[in-house]
């Protein structure tokens, strides 16, 4: 937190190359964020410039009520959240529990992780799914697993409850899981 | 008839489990070969989340941002400025005005009595000249030790 003030006050008082700094210490949060939310990467690299222009402007509100971390992810997902309304995009799509009983029974035994993991079509079909995650789902994932956050920190962020983050968590990792189970005409 | 049914607590309980053990191994980098089949494949899984998306941002991104920070920064103090200067040039004016038709109204009653207080060397209300210097000369040297502290 001392390391957050210290920076903080540099770049209120408009040191040489305070902002700078703070924009590399934390760009690799807000591209995953804003990446992962509109997924195009050229307006991914708009609404980031953005987010920090936000950022710079309105800095002097920020109350060390949260690390700056929290608080930078939680301007540029805002920004991302805005630009998914202009465009009319859904943030995220409601699954049922229902069917989520047949996907914790079926586990087909032998599975050997680095020979699928060598495998470009099982890499293909993983990434292709994790792509074709809607928004929020896509972001969660990315916080928790790549940017290794906290769930408190992630809900700082998003402004969702913890307990709404893991659900979102556990059903999208079971759903991707499922991709990896043999279909009935590889298993044939 | 295909009657799905919610998952208990239990199930649910040790699923999130496997997902997270799994999510640790692959932190660790440990061997997975003793890891049950389900939690091989979220080993996968959390193998390929781990993976920096492909696009990035340009190396010079930090640079450029702040360069447009500042320039667009630039404009807004200086018109701040500019809105404050002409503030004050407007009170100074206004505060004139009132001096003026002060001077005008009551100047009559008290400017004989002040001419001969001078006269005679006194000042009328000493006590609050000499207050009002000590204000100014502490806002001054305020103003000095402030740049001394933020230094």
């Amino acid at each position: 937190m001392n390391a957050d003030r210290e920076l903080v006050d540099r770049v209120l008082a408009n040191a040489p190359g305070a902002f700078e700094r703070l924009v590399s210490q934390y760009q690799g949060l807000c591209w995953h964020i804003l990446l992962r939310l509109v997924r195009e990467p050229e307006d991914a690299r708009e609404l980031c410039q953005e987010a920090f222009l936000r950022v710079h402007q309105s800095l002097h509100q920020y109350r060390y009520e949260s690390a700056l971390k929290s608080w930078i992810g939680r301007v540029a997902y805002s920004v991302g959240l805005r630009h998914l309304e202009r465009q009319r995009l859904p943030l995220a799509e409601s699954s049922g529990a229902a069917d989520e009983s047949a996907l914790l029974e079926n586990v087909a035994d032998g599975f050997d992780l680095e020979a699928a993991w060598a495998d470009t079509e099982t890499q293909r079909r993983l990434h292709a799914a994790i792509d074709a995650l809607p928004p929020l789902q896509r972001t969660l994932l990315t916080l928790y697993h790549l940017d290794e956050l906290p769930l408190a920190e992630i809900a700082g962020i998003t402004g969702l409850a913890v307990n709404t983050i893991k659900s979102h968590l556990f059903r999208t990792r079971l759903r991707l899981r499922e991709r990896l189970e043999p279909t009935l005409e590889t298993a044939a | 008839m295909n009657m799905s049914r919610l998952p208990d607590d239990d199930e649910i309980e040790r699923e999130w489990h496997a997902q997270e053990h799994a999510l640790a191994q692959e932190r660790r980098g440990l061997d997975a070969a003793a890891d049950a089949a389900g939690v091989q494949r979220y080993r996968l899984l959390a193998r390929a989340l781990r993976q920096p998306p492909v696009d990035l941002l340009p190396a010079d991104f930090a640079r450029r941002v702040a360069a447009r920070a500042a320039a667009d920064a630039a404009p807004v103090a200086g018109a701040h400025a500019r809105f404050e200067w002409r503030l004050l040039q407007g009170m100074i004016g206004v505060f004139g005005l009132v001096a003026a038709a002060v001077i005008a109204t009551y100047g009559a009653d008290w400017l004989p009595a002040l001419s001969e207080a001078m006269r005679l060397g006194r000042l009328p209300g000493e006590r609050w000249l000499f207050a009002l210097l000590a204000c100014v000369g502490a806002s001054i040297a305020a103003q000095r030790v402030r740049p001394l502290r933020d230094r």
